[in-house]
C-alpha cells in the first residue's frame, strides 16, 4: 500500500500551553516562554502567535525581543509541555496504530495515514483535517500538517505551506518540488540542511535546491558521503526511509552538558565535575553499564573562545562513581588552561553489560564489596525518594549547581 | 547506495524526559474494562479450584486494567482471603477470569 505521510505540528506549542492555563487568547496576547532569572542572553523557547504574527521570530534571545511593556514572561515548565504533548500523541494513537507514528519532537509526530484511509472513507486531507480538529477539542491546542508520499514530503509541504495555508494543512507530490521547493532559498531552508552544511555546498558550486537535485550523484557522494545521495534525494522530493522501520540506536556512549551560568574559575570546576559523573554515573548503573572510557569536554568563556575535548580510556570498565570522578579529574587537571569555563560535557564511552565483576588482585575485596553495597543502597534511596534526597555536602557550595539542574528537563525549568 | 532511512529523522535526544510520559500513556491507553464472567464461566472454575493439585493451569487474569496469562501450578486455594497463591504470585478471587488445565503431573 502507497504510504501517506501526514506531519503534525504544533502551533507555538510552549506559549500556546501558558496562554491555555492562564485562560488567555493566543492569538492576542503579547507572551512568551523564557526564564527571566535568566541573563538577556537566555534563548526564549516560544513566543505566541499573537507576536508571532507582528514580526517576532520563533527563535530569538530574550535581548532581542521588541521593547513594549505588555509582554507577558511565562517560565518554562517542561513537566507541563511533556504532559501536554502525551496527551496529543494519545489522540493521534486513536486514528493510527503505534507502527504508523513516529514521534519526532515534543511538537512534531510523523502519521502513516495510508493503511486507515480506507477504513474512515476519507481523503487524506479530510483524515488529516479530522484529527486536527480533535486535537483542538479535547486540548485547545492549535495544529499544522503536511502530507505527502514520504517524510520528506510531509515535512517540507508542512514548513512552507501548512504552516502558511489557511486550512493549516499544507499537501505536497514529487511533482509539486520543481515549482514549490526548487525556488526557496537559501538552502539552509530546506530540511537536513544546516548552516555549515550549506557553505560546504556552495564551496562545489551549489546555491540552490535546484542545482542541488540536478547536481551528479557521485559528486555529491564524493563530498558527503551517504548523506549527499540523502540530500539529492530530497530535493527531487525521494525519501525511502519507511515509518514502520523503527531504528533503534544501538547506545554506545552516554553524555551530560551543561551552560554555566556565569564563568567558573578553574579551582570551582571540581564540584561541577564530581556533580555532573555522579548523575551520569547514576544513568549508567540504571541502564545495567560499565564504562572503560570517559570523556571530558570544556569550553572557556564567550569572550576568550576555544576549549578542549580529551578521553581517558580506563583500566578497567567499570560503573563506581570515584574511580570515573578520578578520570575525569585526571584530564581537567591535566589539560585545563587557567581561564573562565563556561561549558562542560561529559560522555563515558566503551559501553558493556556490567554484569560480572572482576576482582582486584591489590584491592581488598571486602571492602569494595561494602563500597558497591553502599552504593546500591544510595540508588535505591535517590530512585524511590528522588534525586535530592541524598546529595553530597559540596552540593552547599557556592559553586554547586546540582540541586538546580535537578529541577531541570533538557536546561529548562521542569 | 541506499539512504540513511529512519535513522536521519531519529527523534531530538535532548527531551529523553520526553520517554517515560510516553510510554505511561501507551500504557494507560491499553488497559481494557475488567471482563465480566459469566455464572457458567465462573462454576467452571469453581470446580477447578476443588482439585488444583497435580496439575498446572493457564490461569488468566486482570490486574490493572490488562489480562495476564500465566502457566503455573496452583500452591493454595485460600477461602478466608479469597486468594489464590500460584508459584510466583498472589491473585485475587475476584481477579480470575479463567482457569484451564494444561497439564497433568502424574
Amino acid at each position: 500500500m502507497k504510504p501517506v505521510i501526514a506531519a503534525i505540528d504544533l502551533k507555538a506549542f510552549y506559549s500556546f500551553v501558558e496562554c491555555l492555563d492562564r485562560k488567555l487568547d493566543p492569538f492576542s496576547t503579547p507572551l512568551v516562554v523564557c526564564d527571566v532569572e535568566r541573563g538577556p542572553g537566555t534563548i526564549v523557547l516560544s513566543v505566541s502567535p499573537f507576536l508571532k504574527a507582528s514580526g517576532v521570530p520563533s527563535r530569538l534571545r530574550k535581548r532581542d525581543l521588541p521593547k513594549r511593556d505588555d509582554i507577558i514572561f511565562a517560565v518554562p515548565r517542561m513537566a507541563r509541555y511533556i504532559e501536554m504533548s502525551a496527551k496529543v500523541v494519545s489522540i493521534m494513537l486513536d486514528f493510527v496504530g503505534e507502527d504508523d507514528l513516529h514521534v519526532y519532537s515534543i511538537d512534531e509526530s510523523f502519521l502513516n495515514l495510508g493503511p486507515y484511509l480506507k477504513f474512515y472513507k476519507k481523503t487524506p486531507r479530510q483524515l488529516v483535517r479530522m484529527i486536527l480538529e480533535k486535537i483542538r477539542s479535547e486540548t485547545g491546542l492549535f495544529a499544522t500538517a503536511g502530507i505527502g508520499e514520504n517524510l520528506f514530503l510531509a515535512k517540507s509541504a508542512l514548513e512552507f505551506e501548512g504552516k502558511k495555508s489557511k486550512d493549516a494543512i499544507g499537501e505536497w507530490t514529487k511533482t509539486d518540488v520543481q515549482t514549490k521547493l526548487w525556488p526557496i532559498s537559501p538552502l539552509s531552508e530546506m530540511w537536513g540542511i544546516s548552516g555549515g552544511l550549506q557553505k560546504r555546498l556552495n564551496e562545489i558550486g551549489i546555491e540552490s535546491i535546484g542545482e542541488l537535485a540536478n547536481a551528479p550523484e557521485e559528486l555529491l557522494i564524493k563530498y558527503f558521503g551517504v548523506i549527499g545521495k540523502d540530500l539529492r534525494d530530497h530535493a527531487n522530493g525521494i525519501d525511502d526511509s519507511n515509518i514502520r522501520e523503527k531504528y533503534i540506536p544501538k547506545e554506545t556512549s552516554l553524555s551530560n552538558g551543561q551552560s554555566l551560568f556565569r564563568n567558573y574559575k578553574k579551582s570551582e570546576m571540581p564540584v561541577i565535575i564530581r556533580e555532573m559523573s555522579d548523575d551520569l554515573a547514576l544513568r549508567l548503573r540504571l541502564e545495567g553499564k560499565k564504562t572503560g572510557l570517559v570523556c571530558l569536554m570544556i569550553g572557556y568563556s564567550y569572550e576568550i573562545g576555544g576549549g578542549f575535548s580529551r578521553q581517558l580510556s580506563l583500566v578497567k570498565s567499570t560503573s563506581e562513581n570515584d574511580i570515573i570522578y578520578d578520570g575525569l579529574l585526571s584530564l581537567f587537571r591535566k589539560f585545563c588552561e587557567d581561564k573562565p569555563i563556561r561549558r562542560v560535557d561529559i560522555a563515558f564511552g566503551k559501553l558493556s553489560f556490567d554484569d560480572v565483576e572482576q576482582l582486584d588482585l591489590f584491592l581488598d575485596s571486602k571492602k569494595q564489596f561494602g563500597k558497591r553495597q553502599l552504593r546500591n543502597a544510595l540508588d535505591e534511596i535517590v530512585l524511590r525518594f528522588g534525586r535530592d534526597a541524598v546529595l553530597r555536602g559540596s552540593a552547599l557550595l557556592e559553586e554547586s549547581n546540582v540541586i538546580k539542574r535537578h529541577a531541570q528537563i533538557g536546561g529548562h525549568r521542569k | 547506495m541506499s539512504g540513511r532511512g529512519m535513522k536521519k529523522w531519529l527523534p531530538f535526544s535532548s527531551l529523553e524526559e520526553q520517554k517515560p510520559s510516553l510510554q505511561q500513556m501507551k500504557y494507560e491507553k491499553g488497559k481494557c474494562p475488567k471482563p465480566k464472567i459469566s455464572s457458567d464461566q465462573a462454576e467452571q472454575i469453581d470446580e477447578q479450584l476443588h482439585d488444583y493439585k497435580n496439575k498446572i493451569f493457564l490461569i488468566t487474569y486482570y490486574e490493572d486494567g490488562y489480562l495476564l496469562t500465566l502457566e503455573e501450578r496452583i500452591k493454595k486455594v485460600d477461602c478466608q482471603s479469597l486468594l489464590i497463591r500460584t508459584e510466583s504470585r498472589t491473585i485475587s478471587l475476584k481477579n480470575l477470569i479463567n482457569l484451564q488445565i494444561s497439564k497433568i503431573i502424574q
